[in-house]
C-alpha cells in the first residue's frame, strides 16, 4: 500500500511540476512573450491576430511572438503591476492610463527605445506624442491608442420621442431626456459597478462643459467638479435600473438592444456598430446611430471642446540579451507601421498616435468622430487620465455613495480628494 | 389491532409558531434557490429577451445552443479538466499535510503549540490579493511559473489555514484513551496517525477537503497570475472571456457560469452530511 502510494505520489509531482512550455522552437528562435487585451472580442482582436500570424511567418525561425490571451482588464493590469513589481516585466505589454505612466517610465524596468525612435521610427508618430511621457528625454513607453470620446445617438429612438437632432445646450439635453423617457426609452446607459468607465466618460463630457481648457489647472478645487457632479447624478434619473451596480456590457447590451438612446466610449466600439450579430430585423446599428458633439453648458467655459485620452500605451521589459531587445524592436516597429495601423483603424474603428492614411473605405461613423476630433476648439483628458490613479480607484464607490444619497455632490468631490491625498 | 398514533392538530399559540417557522423555512429557500434559478433561467434566453424582457419571465424557448457556445468559444472543455486535475491534487496534497499538522498540535504537548497553531491558522485573516507579489515571487523562483505544480502548490498553501483548523478542531474530540489504549498495545506514531486518528477525522478531512476543493475551484486571482499558457487555465479563467468590457453575449456567460458551478454543487450533495458534522465539530472543540 506504502509503495502503490508513494508511486501515486511521484507521479503526480512529475506530471504536475512539469512546465506547460509554449511551443517546441528551433535552436536560436527569439520568443517575445505578450500579454495582451487585444484578443477575445475586442474589436481590435481580429487583425492583431493576423498581424502577428504575419510576423511570425515573415521570421520563422528566428523570432516568435507568443500572445498570452487576457480578456479580464483588472485581472490584466493586476498581473502586468505584479510582474513589473517583481522584476519579471513581460517581453511586450499594453498599459493605460490607469498605471502610473511616468513612475513606470522612471523605473528602469522598461526598454529605453529612444536610440530606435532617433533612427527614424519616432516619424511614424504624431507630432509631439512622446512629450508628456518622456522622462528625462527619454522614451520607454509609446503613446499607441489614441480615444476621443463624444456622444453616439439612436436616431429611431429620439425620432419616437419626437426629436430630429442631438441638443446643443445641457439644458435642452434635459428636455430631450424627458421626452425620450416618456417614449419609454432609457436615455443613456451608466454604471458605477466595474470602474464606473461610462459614468466616468459623462463627468468628464459635462466637467469640459462646465470648465473649460483649464478645468484641471486647479485640480478638484475648480467648482465645475461639484457642479458636474450634480449633473451626473441627474443623469441617472433617466438611465437604466440597476445602473448603480451595472458594468460596461451592461451599457453596452442596453444600447445594441435599442432600448437605450444614447451612448458613450471610446472609437474603438465603432466596429460593433457594424457586426451583423448586433443587427435586429436585418438592420445594422450604423444604421441608426449619428454621432453628436458634447452639449455646451450654459454659463460654462467649454464650447468646442472635446474629452481625450491615451487608451492604449506600448511598453517593452528591458532585455538583458542585445538580440531579444532587437528581436522585440523589430515587432515594435511592425506593429506600429502606418500600413498595419491604418488595416488596424479600419477593422477596429480605434484611433491612433501612429501617422497613417486612413483607409478610403473608412466606416461613416469613424470618418464622423474623426471630423469631430479635428473640428475640436481644445482637448482635454477624460478625469481618469487627468488625475492619479487613486482617482480612478474610488470614481466607483465615490460614485455609488453619490446616487445612493450617501454624500452630496460636494462629498462625492471630497471623497476623490481624500483618496488622491493618501495614496 | 394496531394502534395508529395520529398528532393532534395543532391550535392556537403552536398552531402560528409553525406557520412562522415555516414562512422562515420558504423564505430562506426562495432566497437561497432563486439566484440559481435566474442564472439557469438567463442562461437559456436569448440576449435580446435577457435585455429586454422582465428579469424574472422564463425564457420563450430554451437556447440550448448557449451552453454549446460557452464550451466552444472559450474552450471550457480543457479548462474544466485542468479545474479537476488542479483542485483534486491541490485537495489531496492539502489534507495530508494539514492533518499530519493538525495531528501533531492536537495531541502532543510542546512548547510553542499554541503560537504554532496560531501561526497556521493566522492565514485565514490575511486576504488573497496581499500575497500577489510574494507568490509570485516564489513560485518564480521555484521554476515553478506556469506549470501545474505551481498552481497546485499555492493552492496548497492558501487552504492550510482553514484546513488545519477544521481538522484539529475534529481531532480534538477524539479521547485520549483510544490512542493510549494503542499505544500499550504496541502501535508506534503512524501506526496511532494511519489506523486511528485519521479514519476518526474522516468527517472533519472530508470537511476539509469540500472547501479546499471550492477554493481551487473558485479561485482566480493566482490562477490569472502564475499561469500564462491557454493550456494550463482553469474554469475561472475561461468565464472571464465573456465578461470583458467589449462583450455584450450576457447568455453564454450565464451559461459558462452555469457549467462552472454544476460540479461545486454536485460535491456538495455528495458530502453534504461530512460537512456539516465536521463544521458542527470544529465549532464545539475548536
Amino acid at each position: 500500500m506504502k509503495k502503490v502510494f508513494a508511486l501515486l505520489l511521484a507521479l503526480v509531482m512529475v506530471f504536475t511540476l512539469a512546465p506547460i512550455a509554449q511551443p517546441a522552437h528551433a535552436d536560436g528562435e527569439i520568443v517575445i512573450n505578450f500579454p495582451s487585451i487585444w484578443v477575445g472580442t475586442d474589436s481590435k482582436a481580429a487583425y492583431m491576430s493576423e498581424l502577428i500570424e504575419k510576423f511570425n511567418e515573415e521570421n520563422a525561425g528566428s523570432i516568435k511572438v507568443v500572445v498570452e490571451e487576457q480578456t479580464d482588464y483588472q485581472a490584466y493590469r493586476d498581473k502586468i503591476r505584479t510582474t513589473v513589481t517583481t522584476g519579471n516585466t513581460p517581453d511586450i505589454c499594453i498599459l493605460d492610463t490607469t498605471f502610473d505612466i511616468k513612475a513606470y517610465a522612471e523605473s528602469g524596468k522598461f526598454m529605453d527605445l529612444t536610440p530606435y525612435l532617433e533612427e527614424g521610427w519616432g516619424e511614424d508618430f504624431a507630432d509631439g506624442a512622446f512629450d508628456a511621457w518622456s522622462v528625462d528625454g527619454k522614451v520607454s513607453i509609446l503613446p499607441f491608442e489614441a480615444a476621443v470620446f463624444t456622444p453616439i445617438y439612436n436616431k429611431d429612438i429620439f425620432e419616437a420621442a419626437g426629436w430630429d437632432h442631438f441638443p446643443a445646450t445641457y439644458e435642452e439635453f434635459f428636455q430631450m431626456a424627458e421626452d425620450v423617457k416618456a417614449a419609454g426609452y432609457n436615455v443613456m446607459g451608466q454604471m458605477a459597478g466595474e470602474n464606473g468607465w461610462s459614468s466616468m466618460l459623462w463627468y468628464s463630457l459635462i466637467v469640459e462643459a462646465i470648465g473649460g481648457k483649464d478645468v484641471y489647472a486647479d485640480g478638484l478645487e475648480n467648482p465645475a467638479f461639484v457642479e458636474a457632479a450634480e449633473v451626473l447624478k441627474k443623469m441617472y434619473d433617466y438611465t437604466f435600473d440597476g445602473a448603480v451596480s451595472a458594468g460596461a456590457a451592461d451599457v453596452n447590451g442596453h444600447f445594441i438592444a435599442r432600448d437605450t438612446a444614447i451612448y458613450l466610449n471610446g472609437p474603438w466600439w465603432i466596429a460593433n456598430f457594424y457586426k451583423e450579430d448586433n443587427a435586429v430585423d436585418g438592420k445594422l446599428l450604423a444604421d441608426s446611430v449619428e454621432v453628436a458633439t458634447n452639449p455646451v453648458y450654459e454659463g460654462g467655459l467649454g464650447e468646442g471642446g472635446l474629452v481625450t485620452t491615451v487608451q492604449g500605451f506600448l511598453a517593452a521589459g528591458k532585455q538583458d540579451d542585445p538580440a531579444k531587445e532587437a528581436a522585440v524592436v523589430k515587432f515594435l516597429q511592425y506593429l506600429t507601421d502606418p500600413e498595419h495601423v491604418s488595416e488596424l483603424a479600419l477593422s477596429s474603428g480605434a484611433m491612433f498616435f501612429v501617422k497613417y492614411t486612413p483607409a478610403e473605405e473608412t466606416r461613416p461613423i469613424s470618418q464622423k468622430v474623426t471630423e469631430v476630433a479635428n473640428n475640436a476648439a481644445f482637448t482635454i483628458l477624460h478625469v481618469n487620465g487627468a488625475f492619479p490613479t487613486a482617482f480612478s480607484t474610488e470614481f466607483p464607490s465615490a460614485l455609488a455613495a453619490l446616487i445612493n444619497g450617501d454624500v452630496d455632490a460636494q462629498g462625492f468631490v471630497d471623497q476623490l480628494q481624500e483618496a488622491i491625498d493618501m495614496a | 389491532m394496531s394502534e395508529t398514533r395520529l398528532r393532534p392538530p395543532l391550535r392556537g399559540k403552536e398552531l402560528v409558531l409553525a406557520i412562522l417557522r415555516w414562512i422562515l423555512i420558504i423564505f430562506f429557500a426562495v432566497y437561497t434557490l432563486f439566484p440559481l434559478l435566474w442564472l439557469l433561467s438567463s442562461s437559456l434566453k436569448t440576449n435580446f429577451e435577457f435585455l429586454t424582457k422582465s428579469p424574472f419571465a422564463l425564457p420563450a424557448v430554451p437556447q440550448w445552443q448557449n451552453y454549446t457556445n460557452a464550451l466552444s468559444v472559450a474552450g471550457l472543455g480543457r479548462m474544466l479538466l485542468n479545474s479537476v486535475i488542479v483542485g483534486l491534487v491541490a485537495t489531496l496534497v492539502n489534507v495530508i499535510i494539514a492533518s499530519m499538522g493538525a495531528y501533531c498540535i492536537s495531541r502532543f504537548r510542546f512548547r510553542g503549540r499554541e503560537s504554532i497553531y496560531t501561526l497556521f491558522t493566522a492565514g485565514i485573516l490575511v486576504p488573497l490579493s496581499a500575497l500577489m507579489v510574494p507568490y509570485f515571487v516564489i513560485i518564480n523562483k521555484l521554476g515553478l511559473y506556469n506549470t501545474y505544480g505551481g498552481m497546485i502548490l499555492l493552492y496548497c498553501a492558501i487552504g492550510i489555514p482553514m484546513s488545519t483548523f477544521l481538522i484539529r478542531g475534529l481531532m480534538d474530540s477524539i479521547p485520549m484513551e483510544l490512542e493510549e489504549a494503542a499505544y500499550i498495545d504496541g502501535c508506534g506514531f503512524y501506526g496511532r496517525f494511519f489506523h486511528i486518528i485519521l479514519p476518526l477525522s474522516r468527517t472533519g478531512i472530508v470537511t476539509a477537503a469540500t472547501f479546499q476543493f471550492l477554493t481551487c475551484w473558485n479561485e482566480f486571482i493566482f490562477a490569472n497570475l502564475i499561469v500564462s499558457s491557454e493550456k494550463l487555465r482553469t474554469i475561472q479563467v475561461g468565464i472571464r472571456y465573456f465578461t470583458n468590457q467589449f462583450s455584450t453575449d450576457y447568455v453564454s456567460m450565464y451559461a459558462a457560469i452555469v457549467i462552472s458551478i454544476v460540479p461545486s454543487i454536485i460535491g456538495y450533495v455528495l458530502f453534504q452530511e461530512q460537512i456539516i458534522a465536521g463544521m458542527t465539530s470544529g465549532a464545539v472543540k475548536g
